[in-house]
């Protein structure tokens, strides 16, 4: 049954998966003409109009350049970077470890904070317990990421004489300062995502708590601590699952502004310098790997989600 | 803003001010939201405060925007300056003020804009359904699936800096994440009776589309809006932050707390924080507003990606 | 010119007298514990080893010859040698540059088009493949020359412009011919942007120099590791052909993007000197939190180079009047700029910039032109008037903004300060590589505002004016004017050069071809252990990091 819908599920991911590509190949495309000749003239990646073309290999037959573009990516080529001349997929295999482990630690404090207060917020419904708590998640989210990222790197230097190392440690040099390196972003990361999740936790355990099952058990007596943890949280927390599933894209390239702060030679500040660089291949790379990873995910998400709660088949 | 909420809901709340006493039955009905959510009416008059000081800047504020006021450079918050000046000797409480209307400018025109193509998006693939469905959700399962950075800043790329292209290009993000909230409640929606009656009248599929289903979606989308609004405002100023922002003159919050607030936050702090208290005040009354609606219109409403951009 | 430099340790300049003495003056307006340090080098022994950590920049790529970004040569400068150097040193004034041999020993002018350059022997490449420390001969830097006036895309070919052909005379010896008399010539070889000697070797392994492995030169030190946007590290050279040179033994470049993040690194010691550009300095604002926090820290001051101006169509209406001209430099309070930007220590500029002393001409001195840029707009509007916009008129600027917050706000007070004579200016915000393809050569509808290259010679600051030069970006075409350029440079008799370079910038000023903006006065740091150092404009980090050594 489980295999049944993971081919379902899977024969959806597909089509998406396309689009996708074919978005990303377009996105170079579609630009207009004057934006190949800007990236001839200011960065000087060829010399003339035709060479600019044929090196973004605009000058074949349109599907030609698909196929080709899609058949060497599943290869694992992704072209070079006309910025660095350097094998994309060579950059993209130093960066993406960086934003995996940056998004691993950010989903973790997301959800150590979100899911508790959504618990709080929705058990204590309307009440001060629950202003309090909502509204310390939101006020967490309310702060722009930079500024409170730059209050976490000055503050502690005025007052204590430290700052986090700006020099970015690699695994390989020093096991324990490679990952503390990563609490501080992960943390600020892991506050905007805390409260869609202590949202989506707090409306799922309101619904619950309204089902028939639920107000069985509060008649029947139970404590409340029996009740909110053994039946409705696990039934409310499936849906969180899915909304990991999102996070992921943001994730994995939508903390530029954590990477440029912290100096974490991220995916983010990557793909922010290739877009200013106009350095399309790096751009097409990138959004091909992150694309795929959140289709995989979401993919992955679905059916983890339909084992945890077998009453999703569709 | 909260007047507009209850315009547009369902029975105990919808037709207040269309009967005789219309005026007393609102505001009994604000006074009971106010009692309910106090948190929701704090934001809704923070909000409140944005819009008049967006409309009425000229006469709120004491100076001009660009005005460079002589000898008055770097002041402390104080009697003469009530928020202090910048580097450039203008007034901050001013700038505060007119800033208020570029956020609001970009915030509501975006989620304007983002939510009339989301509403198209999502009305006629939730009515439709069948293949039509399939191949759009399709579509913005993967337009979903792209870090929204490389949208927005792909297009600010080609089309260059301006804040009608900080808004175009946001509202883009917008429509994505909410097309899929209004499918959900337009599937909903299509099931009920009238709909089938008014098919059976002869309604046309345009005519079912905007004078019932529209309707019937709108506090869903009003409360993805509120929520989204603040979204907006955070991701304003995270492209300000990345040098993609609203470009002066106009007085941006998010370029205020950024440009100048970071580049003079040692030696003129105050620079830094009054328009990082404004954006955290409206973005947080956003929220708080967004979340009491819902908990009154839908606490069903889920899945709602409002306010998960990325800041 | 030299007795202007404040040399005196706590010469107190108020504000007022720094803006009065003007063009020459060298500001040092703060006075601390530690200004203008002239370190005797002599003092101590220098001791061999040590790291030196800076702000460093990840380049595009490495190859010197086809890019004329900064951040390639600020890496080079530490791994390859020129033919001239600037003499580097406490004694050197910042903001002079003395020419010196690097790889030349000495070195003969038999005409006036003619240069001939003995090269040190037993200069080794570094031990690196495909050269592995071959000795360096004068193939090699005919190679280089060839290479760099032949290459397609070198942006930077206008500074052979003169160079006609060189020629192997003998093993170590190498001479070169000009098509004209270019008294410039020898400043080219010895600036730090692009003339470093590469070898055929690597160019002909890796096909280009881009990659790091490519990093090849006779320099000081070697390129050991290179992370784009994390750091670059380099090692030193055994076998450097300065022997016992250089002492620090390792160089680490870290690049890091945020400018908080940079002041709380440098505060709190995890870089030891300045993170802020060119190289080394920090923001005047941010003196006192850095003064209190790392207080024993090394400050030396000098003005920037860093000029910014405003170019106009004068091929266009209005700008061809040069009341209308005269009439926007006079709508400029130029103290009122350098009080919001810089905190009001700075320096007026004339057409070559004030930090250039051994060229700019004094600011009083400007005769004329100096009345067009005293704030006056009464006198402005009168001049609107009678070119014919009594009621003002519109138009527009084009410019980037560098991720600068000075640019933004003196950008936007010059629109203020137009709009108070009548002239509204509506500023178009182009992307970076927008602006450097368009405006920036000149290809702008009406106006254009930005800083112009920090050339450390006056020839860049003057070229601009002929008429064929991309970045004319006023578009002038005055005859008189371009004779005057196009001879300066034929005079080899410095004395009489400087005399006509002075009569030049006077003619430019009185004719308002541009409206010039104040510029800055840098504050170097730099932790106090390091001995036998000091910074100055440019970027040949390495050749003034090379004698200096810890003392710790």
């Amino acid at each position: 049954m489980l295999r049944k819908y993971f081919f379902k599920r899977l024969f959806v991911a597909i089509p998406s998966l396309i689009i996708a590509s074919l978005i990303v190949f377009a996105l170079v495309r579609l630009v207009p003409g004057d934006v190949v000749v800007l990236m001839m003239e200011e960065n000087q990646y060829a010399d003339d109009l035709e060479a600019m073309r044929a090196k973004l290999g605009l000058d074949r037959p349109i599907y030609v350049q698909y196929f080709e573009w899609i058949g060497r990516a599943l290869i694992g080529d992704l072209g070079e970077s006309l910025y660095t001349r350097r094998p994309v997929a060579q950059e993209l295999l130093a960066r993406v470890p960086v934003s995996l482990e940056l998004g691993a630690v950010a989903i973790f404090f997301a959800i150590l904070l979100g899911v508790p207060i959504g618990i709080v917020s929705a058990i204590r419904q309307d009440t001060a317990q629950d202003y309090v708590a909502r509204g310390g998640a939101i006020l967490g989210l309310s702060v722009p990421g930079f500024w409170l990222g730059t209050l976490v790197v000055v503050l502690p230097a005025i007052y204590f004489k430290w700052s986090p190392s700006i020099q970015f440690t690699k695994l390989a040099d020093d096991p324990w300062g490679h990952v503390t390196q990563f609490i501080l972003p992960g943390l600020l990361l892991g506050i905007a995502s805390a409260a869609s999740i202590m949202r989506l936790t707090r409306t799922q355990l309101l619904e619950v708590l309204r089902q028939d099952y639920v107000r069985t058990a509060w008649s029947k007596g139970m404590s409340e601590r029996v009740v909110v943890l053994k039946h409705s949280l696990k039934n409310a927390l499936i849906p969180v699952v899915t909304v990991l599933g999102i996070q992921v894209a943001q994730v994995l390239s939508g903390t530029v502004i954590f990477e440029s702060i912290f100096g974490l030679p991220g995916m983010g500040r990557f793909l922010f310098d290739a877009i200013s660089e106009r350095d399309y291949p790096v751009i097409q790379g990138i959004n091909l790997v992150v694309v795929t990873t959140v289709v995989v995910v979401n993919l992955l998400v679905d059916v983890v989600y339909a084992y945890l709660d077998p009453r999703i088949r569709f | 803003m909260a007047d507009h909420v209850v315009a547009s809901t369902p029975a105990s709340w919808s037709e207040a001010g269309s009967r005789p006493g219309g005026l007393r039955r609102a505001l009994t009905t604000v006074a009971r939201f106010a009692r309910q959510k106090p948190f929701g009416a704090l934001g809704a008059v923070i909000i409140l405060a944005l819009l008049v000081m967006a409309v009425f800047a000229e006469w709120i504020a004491p100076y001009s925007y660009d005005q460079q006021i002589p000898g008055a450079r770097l002041r402390p918050p104080g009697r003469d300056f009530l928020l202090g000046t910048d580097n450039v000797s203008r007034d901050i409480a001013s700038r505060i003020v007119y800033g208020a209307r570029v956020t609001v400018t970009v915030s509501f025109a975006t989620v304007f804009l983002g939510n009339v193509l989301a509403a198209a998006v999502g009305i006629t693939s939730g009515y439709f359904r069948g293949r039509y469905d399939i191949a759009v959700q399709r579509v913005v399962d993967a337009w979903q699936s792209f870090p929204y950075l490389v949208i927005i800043l792909s297009l600010l790329a080609v089309m260059g800096p301006g804040m009608l292209n900080v808004i175009l290009s946001l509202s883009i993000l917008v429509a994505a994440a909410a097309s899929r909230v209004i499918r959900s409640a337009t599937l909903g929606v299509v099931e009920n009776q009238y709909i089938e009656a008014a098919r059976a009248l002869g309604a046309g599929h345009l005519r079912i589309m905007l004078r019932h289903i529209l309707p019937n979606v709108t506090a869903t989308i009003v409360v993805i809006s509120s929520i989204g609004l603040g979204g907006i405002i955070l991701a304003e100023s995270a492209l300000s932050f990345l040098g993609y922002g609203v470009p002066p003159p106009h007085p941006s919050w998010g370029s205020m707390l950024s440009g100048s607030g970071r580049t003079y936050m040692y030696i003129a702090p105050w620079m830094a924080i009054w328009p990082g208290i404004a954006i955290s005040l409206v973005v947080f009354a956003f929220n708080m507003l967004g979340d009491a609606l819902r908990d009154v219109f839908d606490p069903r409403l889920r899945g709602t990606r409002g306010g998960s951009v990325q800041r | 010119m030299d007795q202007h430099h404040a040399a005196s340790h706590r010469t107190h300049l108020s504000r007022r007298d720094l803006l009065k003495v003007g063009g020459t003056a060298l500001a040092v307006a703060a006075a601390g514990p530690s200004v203008v340090g002239i370190r005797s080098a002599g003092a101590a022994t220098p001791k061999p080893g040590g790291v030196f950590r800076f702000r460093g920049y990840t380049p595009p790529h490495f190859d010197p010859h086809l890019t004329a970004s900064y951040t390639t040569m600020i890496n080079l400068s530490f791994t390859h040698s020129r033919l001239l150097k600037h003499k580097a040193g406490p004694d050197v004034k910042p903001g002079t540059f003395e020419i010196v041999g690097d790889l030349a020993e000495s070195w003969t002018q038999p005409d006036d088009k003619t240069y001939v350059f003995k090269l040190r022997k037993g200069v080794r490449w570094h031990k690196k493949p495909p050269v592995d420390g071959r000795e360096l001969t004068a193939e090699d830097v005919k190679y280089t020359f060839d290479r760099f006036t032949t290459i397609k895309g070198n942006a930077n070919q206008h500074m052979m412009a003169t160079l006609a052909g060189t020629e192997v005379v003998d093993k170590y010896t190498v001479k070169f011919t000009l098509k004209e008399p270019d008294a410039f010539f020898l400043d080219f070889l010895a600036n730090p942007m692009a003339l470093c000697i590469v070898a055929r070797e690597a160019v002909e392994k890796f096909t280009d120099l881009k990659k790091p492995e490519a990093v090849i030169g006779t320099g000081p030190w070697m390129l050991e590791g290179h992370e784009p946007k994390v750091r670059t590290t380099f090692v030193r050279n055994p076998d450097y052909f300065l022997k016992g040179l250089p002492y620090i033994q390792r160089i680490e470049g870290i690049d890091f993007n945020d400018p908080a993040a940079r002041l709380a690194a440098f505060v709190t010691g995890q870089i030891d000197a300045g993170p802020e550009f060119p190289g080394m300095m920090i923001r005047r604002q941010d003196w006192n939190i850095i003064k209190d926090k790392r207080p024993k820290l090394r400050y030396v001051e000098f003005p920037s180079n860093v000029m910014v101006h405003a170019g106009m169509r004068t091929d266009k209406a209005p700008f061809g009047d040069i009341r209308v001209r005269r009439a926007l430099s006079m709508a400029i309070d130029r103290k009122a700029v350098l009080q919001a930007t810089a905190e009001g220590v700075g320096v007026m500029n004339p057409p070559i910039p004030a930090a250039l002393p051994a060229w700019a001409i004094p600011y009083d001195q400007m005769g004329e032109g100096l009345k067009w840029d005293a704030y006056n707009p009464a006198e402005a509007k009168k001049l609107l008037a009678a070119a014919g916009h009594p009621n003002g008129f519109s138009t527009t600027l084009e410019y980037t903004t560098y991720g600068s917050q000075e640019l933004i706000d003196a950008v936007q007070m010059a629109v203020k300060f137009w709009k108070d004579i009548g002239v509204e200016v509506k500023v178009v915000e182009k992307p970076y590589a927008a602006y450097f393809a368009t405006a920036y050569q000149g290809k702008q509808d009406a106006m254009m505002m930005g800083p112009q290259f920090p050339a450390l010679d006056p020839w860049n600051f003057l070229a601009q004016y002929l008429p064929d030069e991309p970045k004319n970006q006023s578009h002038a075409k005055d005859p008189a004017l371009t004779d005057m350029i196009l001879n300066m440079r034929r005079i080899m008799d410095d004395k009489k050069r400087l005399q006509q370079i002075h009569a030049i910038q006077k003619h430019i000023a009185n004719q308002a071809y541009y409206v010039r903006f104040p510029s800055g006065v840098y504050i170097a740091a730099l932790d106090p252990a390091l001995e036998n150092f000091a910074p100055n404009l440019g970027y040949d980090y390495g050749g003034r990091m090379m004698a200096a050594w810890w003392n710790k």
